[in-house]
């Protein structure tokens, strides 16, 4: 009889064991954010991505994809727009980084991007979208340089402009200066 | 027999098939330079590998100073790219060598980790220089700090002379 309870006591704890291992699947969350704290036409602007794994399971065939930084409004830098990993391990985060230079000035609406996992064995793929960054002021060329710009040759032609008015002023007193030193070196 | 030497052929097919083989890689590297954009500086190490045995489908892991980050890989083609940040503190000029290895040099890696063996003894696949310059906002002295100090000298040279002078 003991045995039999033994049994069952197994066999109704096994139970749980089978339910908990079907549940360990992953959960991807995807956030992407500007590293830049100007962002200006011409100049680079660097994204990064950031995918954490906050299930309990592995999640593998990760794939992100970014199609929202058009050819027409961005060039192209550095790193890939679509990228895979094989595996993220639960509770562990990785980093994509993408440099693009914007080719317009203006307002721009940075919005998600896409991220297609594996949750856990032989199931379907799931699909996430990342964080939106939102619409961003892009400062054209003209406006990073009014006011980011060294200015060296504005302060040159400021320096040429004011020599006029040093110089003249100044020959006047050098030449009435000789003039009296000569006359008192006379006496 | 013949089930035998199927099988070893057939393990040492998939063997050599996740090794690569005298790689040869082609890379390219980006750094942010520029301080004024703002102090977060991004990494972005891109290759393409080819392997004697083409193998295809690597799956690589990073070592840059110590801390190890996954490859990605583009959908098509065999090429890779691995990124890093370093945000909020300085980013000086420095030449990262960024060690890449296949899965078994990252087990070897993490076990020598574990019993706190030296990371070197472990040997990388292949490995890529990165020649950070540093982020720097344009000449150190600004043009405006010039201007007052000419200014000053000129209003110095000035006073002196006014007051010899007058005294």
């Amino acid at each position: 009889r003991s045995i039999m309870k033994y049994c069952v006591l197994v066999l109704f704890l096994s139970c749980f064991c089978v339910v908990a291992s079907e549940e360990s699947s992953a959960k991807l969350i995807l956030t992407k954010n500007i590293l830049n704290s100007i962002i200006t036409q011409g100049n680079d602007l660097a994204i990064e991505y950031n995918m954490y794994n906050i299930g309990d399971g592995v999640a593998t065939d990760v794939e992100l994809a970014d199609s929202t930084l058009h050819d027409t409004d961005f060039e192209l830098i550095s790193g890939k727009m679509s990228v895979k990993w094989d595996r993220i391990q639960p509770g562990t985060n990785v980093t994509h980084v993408v440099v693009v230079r914007p080719l317009k000035s203006g307002a721009q609406n940075f919005t998600s991007a896409v991220v297609q996992y594996v949750a856990s064995e032989d199931s379907e793929p799931k699909f996430g979208f990342s964080s939106e960054i939102g619409e961003v002021e892009i400062l054209s060329l003209k406006e990073y340089n009014r006011l980011y710009a060294p200015h060296v040759v504005e302060w040159g032609m400021f320096g040429i402009w004011t020599i006029p008015s040093l110089l003249l002023p100044y020959m006047l007193y050098y030449n009435s200066k000789t003039k009296y030193t000569v006359k008192a070196k006379k006496n | 027999m013949a089930n035998l030497f199927v099988i070893s052929v057939l393990s040492l097919l998939i063997g050599s098939g996740f090794c690569c083989d005298q790689p040869s890689v082609d890379s390219s590297y980006y750094t942010s330079t520029n301080l004024k954009l703002g102090k977060n500086a991004a990494f972005v190490v891109e290759l393409t590998v080819k392997c004697k045995n083409n193998v295809q489908d690597l799956k690589l892991y990073a070592d840059v100073n110590g801390v190890q980050y996954p490859v990605t890989k583009s959908p098509e083609g065999n090429n890779y790219q691995v990124s890093w940040t370093a945000k909020n503190k300085k980013s000086p000029a420095a030449l990262f060598d960024v060690k890449f290895f296949d899965e078994s040099g990252y087990n070897a890696l993490k076990k020598a980790a574990r019993i706190n063996q030296d990371a070197n003894t472990v040997k990388p696949l292949f490995s890529v220089d990165v020649k950070h310059h540093g982020m720097s906002s344009g000449f150190w002295v600004s043009s405006e700090l010039i201007a007052l100090a000419a200014a000053s000298l000129i209003f110095y040279v000035v006073c002196n002379e006014r007051s010899a002078v007058i005294s």
